[in-house]
């Protein structure tokens, strides 16, 4: 999986995260290191789309993030698709 | 952070650097990017303007570059330069225009003829390139599409003879030679001149003219085509941004 836009949503699905923490945790969780352009190219997308806001912080220059709801069930869809094509393409190769 | 990762994320759209630059300054500060962070930021911001671009600064842009990229093709062009002489033509009283005509024909096939034309060539140097590359016959030939005897559009009775090359001044010299080989002819079989009114007399008008700009490339004309031509892709361009949903993935 090497969406970014789907990939930062994941990373902020257990909570609230800054761009670096994000790129961290994605590179720890799905051994992808995201490029500074290529995460705050997702993240201004995923925020005009309203699937993660802003949330204020102490520190005002490391901007945390939080995934919306709309972004939840987003994330939640493509998830369970991309489920379902893991699930058959293992299957398939069982039988194969 | 290096001088190159502030200067690509300075290419980022305004409104973009107003909303995330903080941010994204503290990130750069925090994941010091390497070479392949720099590229990736630059490729975002040039992702970031094409996103965001106005239709109209589209063709605004693709306009500008069509000119630009007009006017440097016109400098790795070689230049022509095309110098004219003007030369009267007195009739006798009493000729008919198929005379004067005849008479004309008979002056340039003397001054085009081939043993004259190759004692040009080897005068002036002319052709330098082309003579190792092609036969003498093949040079005049050139030469020979080069030069222009017409009608002069500026004056009654009269030819322009005009000889176009790379080199202005050899434009000049060579526009000289052939405009005084037509004056030449008016000198008799005995040496004596013929400038009675029995005689065709050919006069020298207006000298050859040293040229200032080339003929070609036209500089204006190849940037207005440009212009145009940079209008049209840039509105293509716009169209095809515009299909695309702003800030698609």
């Amino acid at each position: 999986m090497s969406d970014p836009t789907l990939l930062v949503l994941a990373s902020l699905a257990d909570g609230d995260k800054h761009g670096y923490a994000m790129m961290e945790d994605i590179d720890s969780f799905a051994q992808v290191r995201l490029g500074p352009g290529t995460l705050y190219g997702a993240i201004t997308r995923l925020e005009q789309r309203g699937w993660i806001k802003p949330v204020a912080s102490s520190n005002d220059r490391r901007q945390p993030y939080r995934i919306t709801g709309a972004g939840r069930e987003h994330l939640t869809e493509q998830l369970s698709q991309l489920n379902r094509v893991v699930k058959t393409g293992l299957n398939r190769l069982k039988e194969a | 952070m290096d001088r190159l990762t502030k200067f690509a994320a300075k290419l980022y759209p305004r409104w973009w650097r107003e909303r995330y630059g903080d941010e994204f300054a503290a990130l750069l500060e925090d994941a010091r990017p390497g070479s392949a962070g720099t590229l990736d930021i630059l490729r975002g911001a040039v992702a970031m303007q094409l996103a965001t671009i106005s239709t109209m600064r589209t063709i605004v842009i693709g306009a500008i570059t069509g000119m630009l990229v007009g006017l440097a093709t016109t400098f790795l062009m070689t230049p022509q330069y095309s110098s004219s002489g003007i030369v009267s033509v007195r009739a006798p009283a009493g000729s008919s225009q198929a005379d004067v005509l005849r008479t004309i024909k008979t002056r340039a096939t003397y001054v085009l003829d081939r043993k004259r034309l190759e004692n040009l060539v080897f005068k002036f140097d002319l052709y330098r390139d082309e003579r190792q590359k092609m036969p003498t016959k093949d040079v005049l030939e050139k030469m020979r599409q080069n030069i222009r005897i017409i009608a002069a559009p500026s004056a009654a009775k009269a030819l322009e003879v005009s000889f176009d090359y790379p080199d202005r001044l050899t434009a000049t010299k060579v526009t000289t030679y052939l405009v005084f080989s037509f004056l030449e002819q008016n000198r008799r079989r005995d040496g004596s001149f013929a400038v009675g009114p029995e005689d065709f007399v050919f006069e020298l008008l207006a000298p050859a003219t040293l040229p200032t700009n080339p003929v070609f490339p036209n500089r204006r004309q190849v940037a207005l085509a440009g212009l145009g031509t940079g209008l049209a892709l840039g509105g293509v361009a716009a169209l095809i941004l515009r299909r695309r949903t702003p800030l698609a993935a």
